[in-house]
C-alpha cells in the first residue's frame, strides 16, 4: 500500500499527535491542549458523544425488548466478548464484535475491547487506587522483571492533580501499601463490611477492609461542574454512559475539556497504521492513517507523539511502525518488544452468608465495592509464591421470592419478597510476574481489512499464579470463618487471562535502554518523541486497578514532553 | 373485471395446487399475530400459550399475564434467546402439551376451567419434582420450565408491576449501607 500525502502537509501538521482516545489518550489530550498545542486525537473508533450518543442511559429495565439479555445470534456470534461482565443488551454498542477485529489465539486469551471515542473508559470498573513503593520496588526487591525507572515520590503529585479533576470518591484509611489521594467523601459500607472490617481488624495486624476508592463524583466540586458533570445519583447503570458524568469517562470529562480549548481535533474512524520515522532527523515525524470506513491512507505529522491505543494494540501499533532503523518496530532495538505481557489473575472467588443484622438491610444502589488490599509478601518474602493479591469485597442482604407453585399461590409468592440472610462474595486481583515468554507478536500472514497485521496473544498462567490462587482460597476462607460466615464456598473459574480486561506490558519502561524499551518518562529510549503511557509502559502490574497509574504518567509525560519541546529536546 | 376476478382468486389461495389438494374439511391454521424468526407455530398455538402464561400468573386485583403482554414476551424470548434445540423442545413440547391435556383433562387446555388448567399444570410440576434431577427431561417438560421461568420474568419485569406495584427506582440519588428495618412487610424497604 502505498501512502500519499494527499492532502498538504500544512493542513495536517500539528503540535502534537495522540493515538487514542480512552483514558490515557483522553488525558493526554487535556494536558496538550490545555498547555495551548494544537493536538490531533486519532481514535480508531466512531464518535460517542456524551449523552447524545448513550442510547439506553435512560431506558427502564422493561423497555429493553429482551430485558437486558444478548440475543442467540449475538451471543453465538461474539463468543469472546459475551464472557465479559458488562457485555449485555444495555452496552453490548459499546464493545469489539468478534468477527469485526479477529486476532491469534496461540494460547487462550480474551482480547475485551471498545473502540471508539473515549475507548473502554465508558466501561471500565472506576477503581482507583494508587499504588505504593511496595509496588514500584517490587521487581528490583524479587528480582523479576526490571528495576521500575520511577518510585512513588515520582507520581504521588500526579496522582493528586487527576484524582481532583477526574473525582475520586475513597476514604482517607492511612495505609502505608495503598496511599490516600485527593478524596471526594467515601460511598457507605453495608452492616455486614463494617462487620468484616472490625472482625478482619481484630485478628490479622495487616488486613484491611476498606471502601473502594472509585472515579465517583460523590460531591461535586467547582472543578466537576465546570466540566458538566454532576453527583453520582447511584444508577448504578455506568456502563450505558452516565448521563450526569458521575463517573469519569474521557466521553463526560477529558475530551470536552479539550475541546473546549478550541486547540484539539478529534478525529474518529482513524486506524493509525505505523509510527513515520525519519532517519535523518533521527525522530518520528507523524502517522500514517487508514480511514476506517474508506480505507482511504492520509499522513499526520507533529513534533511529539503519544501512542495511547491500549495496552496490546499500542504493542501492535509499535511492532509495525518498521524502517530501515527499526526494522522490528519504532524503538525496538532490544527485540524485548511485545515480550514481558503481564495482567491480573482474577480466576478465584468465595463467597458465604451471614445470619446476622436481621433488622438492617440498605437502600439504593452502590456502584462501588469495598477493597482489601494487598497483604501478602509486603514487607518481606514469606510464602511460597512471588507478590501477592488484593481483593474486592461485598456484602449485600439477600431478597428471596419463592417461583413454587402455580396461579394465585405464585403471584402472591412473587409480589411478597422478603429479606433473607446477608450473602457477601470475594474475587481475587492477582499480580502476575511479567515473563519474557508472555508476548504478543504480529502475524506474519494474516492481515486485517486494514492491513493491519493480526496480533498473536501467547500469554498463560504459571505456577505462581496457581499458589497464589490456592493461598487466597485459603486466606479468604479462614477471614470469612473467623467472621461467623457460614455456607462459605469457594470457585476458581480458569478463566483466560485477557478478561480481567487489565493486560500489561510489552513496551515496558526502564532505566537500561538494553532491558526495556521507555525510560522514565515514556519515552521510548531509542526515538525521544515518541512516548507510550498506556498499558503497554507497564514494568509490573502489582495489584491495584490499574486507570488511575495511567492517567498520572500521562499527565506527567505531557508535562515533560512539552518542557523538552520548548528546549527543542524533541 | 376478468382480471380483478383472477387477482381476488389469487388471494384465495384457490390458484394453487396445493390448496386445491387439501382435504375438504381442513382450514388454513391461523397465523400468529407476533412476528416470529425462528419458531414455527399457528395462532391455535399462540393462544394456547397465552392461556398457558395466565394460569401461571392469572389476574386477580392485579392484572394477570395475558393483560401485562407476558406471552408475547416469552415468545420474544425463546424466539431470540435459546438455541435451535431449546426451541425446537418448546415447539414440540407446547404440542404435547396440548395432547396431554386434552387426555388428563378430557378437553383442551384452553377451554378447561381455571381449577382444571391450575391442576394440570400442577401435576406437570410434580411429575418433573418427582423425577428427581437426573431424570431425562421431556419436551414438554422443558416447554412448561421455560414458559414458566419466562412467564414469571416477564411479570416481575412488566411495566406495570415495576411501576405500580414492586416499584422500581432508577435514581436512588443516594447509597445507605445499613438502614434499621422498621416494617418487615414494607415492600420497598425489602426491595432496598
Amino acid at each position: 500500500m502505498s501512502f500519499m500525502n494527499i492532502d498538504g502537509t500544512k493542513e495536517n501538521t500539528f503540535d502534537a499527535i495522540v493515538i487514542g482516545s480512552g483514558i490515557s489518550g483522553g488525558w493526554a489530550a487535556k494536558e496538550f491542549t490545555e498547555k495551548g498545542l494544537k493536538t490531533l486525537v486519532l481514535e480508531r473508533g466512531r464518535d460517542v458523544k456524551h449523552n447524545i450518543d448513550y442510547p439506553t442511559t435512560s431506558m427502564q429495565p422493561y423497555e429493553f425488548e429482551h430485558r437486558g439479555q444478548l440475543t442467540e445470534d449475538v451471543r453465538k456470534a461474539n463468543p469472546i466478548a459475551s464472557k465479559c461482565y458488562a457485555f449485555h443488551e444495555d452496552a453490548q454498542h459499546f464493545f469489539v464484535k468478534d468477527n469485526e477485529h479477529p486476532y491469534v489465539q496461540d494460547k487462550p486469551f480474551d482480547w475485551i475491547r471498545g473502540y471508539q471515542v473515549g475507548g473502554k473508559s465508558l466501561l471500565w470498573a472506576r477503581q482507583t487506587q494508587r499504588w505504593s513503593d511496595y509496588d514500584f520496588t517490587g521487581p528490583a526487591r524479587d528480582g523479576f522483571a526490571v528495576d521500575w525507572p520511577i518510585r512513588y515520590a515520582d507520581l504521588a503529585p500526579w496522582y493528586s492533580y487527576v484524582e481532583k479533576f477526574a473525582g475520586i470518591s475513597g476514604n482517607a484509611d492511612g495505609l502505608k501499601e495503598l496511599p490516600d489521594g485527593e478524596f471526594l467523601p467515601p460511598m457507605e459500607m453495608t452492616c455486614v463490611e463494617k462487620h468484616f472490617k472490625e472482625k478482619v481488624a481484630a485478628q490479622y495486624n495487616d488486613r484491611h477492609i476498606i471502601i473502594g476508592r472509585a472515579a465517583h463524583i460523590t460531591k461535586a466540586n467547582p472543578i466537576h461542574t465546570e466540566q458538566g458533570r454532576a453527583t453520582c445519583q447511584h444508577r448504578d447503570l455506568c456502563q450505558r454512559g452516565c448521563p450526569f458524568g458521575g463517573y469519569f469517562s474521557s466521553n463526560s470529562s477529558t475530551i470536552p475539556w479539550a475541546l473546549r480549548t478550541g486547540n484539539l481535533t478529534l478525529r474518529p474512524d482513524s486506524v493509525v497504521h505505523s509510527i513515520i520515522y525519519d532517519e535523518k532527523k533521527g525522530k518520528a515525524t507523524g502517522v500514517r492513517v487508514i480511514d476506517a470506513k474508506t480505507k482511504a491512507a492520509t499522513e499526520f505529522f507533529a513534533p511529539v507523539i503519544f501512542v495511547n491505543a491500549a495496552a496490546l494494540n499500542t504493542n501492535l501499533l509499535l511492532l509495525n511502525s518498521t524502517s530501515s532503523r527499526f526494522p522490528n518496530g519504532l524503538g525496538n532495538d532490544n527485540g524485548l518488544m511485545g515480550k514481558y505481557v503481564a495482567f491480573h489473575n482474577y480466576r478465584a472467588g468465595v463467597s458465604g452468608e451471614y445470619e446476622g443484622f436481621e433488622n438492617f438491610t440498605k437502600y439504593g444502589n452502590r456502584p462501588n465495592g469495598c477493597y482489601i488490599p494487598r497483604f501478602r509478601n509486603v514487607e518481606k518474602q514469606e510464602t511460597d509464591f512471588l507478590r501477592g493479591y488484593a481483593a474486592g469485597f461485598s456484602g449485600f442482604r439477600r431478597i428471596e421470592q419463592s417461583w413454587d407453585g402455580v396461579g394465585k399461590d405464585l403471584k402472591s409468592n412473587l409480589l411478597h419478597p422478603s429479606l433473607g440472610n446477608w450473602g457477601v462474595g470475594s474475587h481475587m486481583m492477582g499480580e502476575t510476574i511479567p515473563k519474557e515468554t508472555n508476548t504478543v507478536s504480529l502475524s506474519k500472514d494474516q492481515k486485517d481489512a486494514w492491513d493491519m497485521p493480526l496480533l498473536k496473544m501467547n500469554i498463560d498462567y504459571d505456577d505462581n499464579d496457581d499458589k497464589m490462587v490456592k493461598d487466597y482460597l485459603e486466606q479468604l476462607t479462614d477471614m470469612f470463618t473467623k467472621a461467623g460466615f457460614t455456607n462459605i464456598r469457594t470457585r476458581d473459574s480458569k478463566q483466560a487471562p485477557g478478561l480481567d480486561i487489565h493486560e500489561m506490558g510489552g513496551v515496558r519502561m526502564g532505566h537500561d535502554p538494553k532491558t526495556s524499551l521507555l525510560n522514565k518518562w515514556n519515552q521510548l529510549h531509542a526515538c525521544k518523541n515518541v512516548f507510550v503511557t498506556d498499558g503497554a509502559c507497564m514494568t509490573s502490574t502489582s495489584t491495584q486497578n490499574p486507570s488511575l497509574t495511567y492517567m498520572a504518567l500521562t499527565a506527567r509525560a505531557v508535562d515533560f514532553a512539552v518542557k523538552e519541546l520548548k528546549k527543542n529536546n524533541l | 373485471m376478468l382480471i380483478n376476478r383472477r387477482v381476488a382468486l389469487k388471494q384465495l389461495g384457490l390458484i394453487t395446487g396445493g390448496v386445491l389438494l387439501l382435504p375438504a374439511c381442513a382450514r388454513p391454521p391461523k397465523q400468529p399475530t407476533i412476528a416470529l424468526k425462528n419458531l414455527v407455530i399457528n395462532g391455535d398455538q399462540e393462544a394456547l400459550l397465552a392461556e398457558v402464561s395466565e394460569a401461571i400468573i392469572p389476574a386477580t386485583d392485579i392484572p394477570g399475564a395475558k393483560a401485562l403482554e407476558v406471552p408475547n414476551f416469552v415468545l420474544r424470548m425463546v424466539d431470540d434467546c435459546y438455541d435451535a434445540d431449546a426451541q425446537k423442545s418448546f415447539v414440540t413440547g407446547l404440542a404435547q402439551f396440548d395432547e396431554e391435556a386434552r387426555k388428563k383433562i378430557g378437553k383442551s387446555f384452553v377451554d378447561a376451567t381455571p381449577e382444571e388448567r391450575e391442576g394440570f399444570l400442577k401435576g406437570i410440576e410434580e411429575s418433573t419434582k418427582n423425577a428427581g434431577e437426573n431424570a431425562s427431561q421431556t419436551d414438554l417438560t422443558k416447554f412448561y420450565a421455560i414458559a414458566k421461568e419466562r412467564t414469571v420474568q416477564g411479570f416481575l419485569e412488566s411495566k406495570y408491576i415495576m411501576t405500580e406495584v414492586l416499584v422500581h427506582t432508577m435514581i436512588p440519588g443516594r447509597f445507605n449501607g445499613c438502614v434499621e428495618i422498621k416494617d418487615k412487610n414494607d415492600i420497598q424497604t425489602v426491595i432496598g
